[in-house]
Order: structure tokens, then sequence, then C-alpha cells
């Protein structure tokens, strides 16, 4: 009986550690860059940032659970770093389809709103990113499904912290050269030092 | 310059993807290659070449992908034929350039899920006819190429003291330029130095004043 709690309690560990550190310490916005162009294009449009952050976060969750899985089967091929993103472009292809027959059946009548955010979601740079940092690092089942949950938390959390500032970046009160995406850049920059601040040192990638 | 530029406004139109609708700095697009590995000379050579035939290639080959096809296929395809490309792509870089490519991490890899691919193939280049897309797309990959490599050398200059891995015999260094942070801060304002600069050519030329006839 302990054993079985003990190894629960290991699970959660792992699956909650990862989970915060994709989003705080690796966020995949602010440390790496991935999914800028497309944190940017949401707080423009105006999607819901929970509904996209939902469904960012179930296409990279679910494709983690598939890439743990095959991720083996690249050990032993020829020249397994270039064969790679096509396996993974594959996972997440099959979770794109998954999740577009699931939200034509069980959503119809938001598949409208829902649609164009799968589509968005799906070949992110924040997805295939998380799952090709989980596949070097060797990290086990637990920490391979909280770093996915992670990294779409982290893009909610980074996204709103950019939509906070979007409107104040875009105003007649910024100079004209710096207006709109320049300010943002910079930014994005300085939030990016203050993350840089709190792990205080260079990250692998 | 601004009176030559608004006389052949409708023509350059064809090349702005290289410099005044930059994908990097105009649009935005594809910034994490360069802000996280593009930090040296040597990363974003070796980055832009795989840009430049990942994204040519793919581009360019998907356009043959029928319309009637759903989107859904159509988007998987392009992402499936982009990573294909991205075998011998990756191979070949692997010998010409090893340590940039050990460097530059996941984002090689990444290049395959690229804005330029996963969106801008269908709501901008596939709108074109062929020939005027590839020359779009030319003038998109080499834009993205000149970002990367003044942004690289620019930070391996002033960050490393060096230039292509051979020192410059700099006294003073500033070695926070070799992160993220710095990229992002430096493309800030590479894109403000654009935007001025786009400003300045749409203005209306300011007009001699005309000599009295009194």
């Amino acid at each position: 009986m302990s054993e079985v709690f003990a190894s629960i309690a290991g699970f959660a560990g792992d699956y909650v550690a990862f989970a915060l550190i994709a989003m705080f310490l690796e966020n995949t916005i602010l440390t790496r860059a991935l999914g800028t162009s497309t944190s940017l294009l949401i707080i423009r449009k105006g999607f819901p940032l929970v509904l996209f952050s939902v469904i960012l976060t179930v296409i990279t969750t679910l494709s983690s659970v598939l890439v743990f899985l095959v991720n083996p089967l690249l050990k032993n091929v020829a020249y397994s770093y270039s064969v790679t993103p096509l396996l993974f472009v594959l996972m997440i292809s099959l979770v794109y389809v998954a999740v577009l027959l699931i939200t034509n059946s069980c959503f119809s009548k938001h598949r409208q709103k829902i649609l164009p955010m799968v589509h968005l979601s799906a070949f992110n740079c924040a997805v295939l990113g998380a799952l090709l940092l989980g596949s070097q690092s060797n990290m086990n089942f637990a920490s391979f499904l909280g770093f996915g949950l992670g990294t779409g938390l982290g893009f909610a959390l980074a996204t709103f912290l950019l939509s906070i500032a979007y409107d104040r970046l875009y105003s007649d009160r910024v100079p004209k050269a710096f207006r709109g995406f320049p300010a943002m850049l910079i930014y994005i920059g300085i939030l990016s030092l203050s993350f840089y601040g709190l792990i205080g040192h260079e990250i692998s990638f | 310059m601004r009176t030559f530029y608004q006389k052949h406004k409708k023509t350059l139109s064809l090349f702005d993807g290289f410099f005044l609708n930059n994908t990097v700095l105009e649009r935005g697009l594809v910034i994490a290659p360069i802000i996280v590995a593009g930090n040296t000379m040597k990363n974003a050579v070796m980055l832009s070449i795989a840009f430049v035939i990942i994204t040519f290639i793919t581009v360019f080959v998907s356009s043959f992908i029928p319309k009637k096809f759903p989107y859904t296929i159509r988007a998987i395809l392009h992402t499936v034929l982009a990573a294909i490309v991205f075998i011998p792509v990756s191979i070949l870089l692997q010998n010409f350039f090893p340590e940039a490519v050990y460097k530059t991490g996941i984002f090689l890899p990444l290049l395959v899920t690229n804005s330029l691919i996963v969106s801008k193939s269908e709501s901008r280049f596939f709108k074109k006819t062929r020939g005027k897309m590839a020359v779009d797309l030319i003038s998109h990959v080499l834009g993205f190429m000149l970002v990367a490599c003044l942004v690289g050398a620019l930070r391996e200059i002033l960050g490393n003291g060096t230039f292509w891995g051979n020192s410059l015999g700099m006294s003073e260094t500033a070695p926070a330029l070799m992160f993220p942070f710095a990229g992002f801060i430096i493309l800030g304002f590479l894109a403000a130095a654009l935007q001025k600069f786009r400003r300045y050519l749409n203005q209306e030329p300011k007009r001699e004043p005309e000599a009295s006839n009194e």
C-alpha cells in the first residue's frame, strides 16, 4: 500500500515540478521566444485567452503522451536527429485531427469560434518546441506530461502579461518609430530579462 | 530616395518582403531562432541556409496541392513536407556546420513549423501566380537571412568580441548581448529603425517654397 502511495506521490511530484519549471523557469515565450508571433496575433485578433490556452495545453499534453510512446523507437534509428521532426509532426497531426473531430462532435454550437484557434495551436512552435525539449531531456512520463501542461500554462501567463501592455504600447503616447511592434519587442525583452534574473543562468536549448 | 521609391512603388512592392515588409522586423514572424540561437554569425548563417531551403522548397511544392483538399489536410501536408525536406538539409548542415547545429539546439528542427509555411503560405503566397509567388517567397526568405546575419554579427562582435569565431582583440565586450532578452531588445530597435524609414518613404516630399513673382 505504501509503495503504491509512494509511486503516486512520485508521479504527482514530477508532474507538478516540471509543470512549474515549464511555466516559470523555462517559459516558452519569455525564455525561448517560442510562440511569440502567435501570442501577439491572438491579442490583436481578440481571441479569448483562456480558451486558446486550454486548446494549446490539450494539444501539447496529448502530443506529449504520443511522443513519449514513440520516442524510444528513435534511439536505434540512423540520423535520428533529422527524422525526429517528421515523427513528431505526424504525432501532432494525429492529435490535431482528433481535437477537430471532438470539437465537431461535442462542441458543434461553438465550432466556428473554436476551429480557428485549433488551427493556430496545432503547428505552433510552442507545441513542437515542448516535444523536442522533452525528448532531448530524457524525461519520465510524469515529467513529460507536466512539461506539456506547463508549456500551455506558461504561454497563457506570458500572453496575459503582453496583453496588459498591448494597448499602451500601441497608443499615441509612444513615439511613432517605436509604436506597436518595436515597443512590444523591447517590453518582452525586459520581461525576459526579469525571468533570466529568476533562473540566474543560461538555459539549454 | 523617397521620390524614387514613390515613383517605382508598384514595382518595388514585388520585392518588399526583403526589407520594407520584412518577415522578422515588420511582421514579427520566425523571430525565435534569431532571438535565442542567432547570437553568432556562424549560427545565423546556418539557420538562414536551412530556413531558405526548407521554406522555399516546401511552399513552392505545397502550391501544387489542390485547393479542393480540406484546410486541415493541406496544413498537415505542408508541415509533413517541411519535415521531409528537413532530413537532407539537416544531414548536409551537420557535415558543414557540426558545431553550429549542436549549438542551435531545437531551433533548427523548429524551422519546419515556421510561420511562412504554416500560415503565410495559405494567406499570402498561394493567392499569387506561381511566378510572382516565387519572387515574393525569395524576397521573404532573403529578408530573414539579412536580419539573422545582421543580428548575429552585431551580437557576436559586441557580446563576444569575435567574428566567425575569430577574436577581434576587443578590450571591452557586453556578454549579456548573447542572451535571449538582448535578442528581443536588439530586434525591437531594428524594427523601430525600419518603421521610421518606412514612414519617411511614405511621407509626402516637402515642397520647395515658390519664388515670389512680386
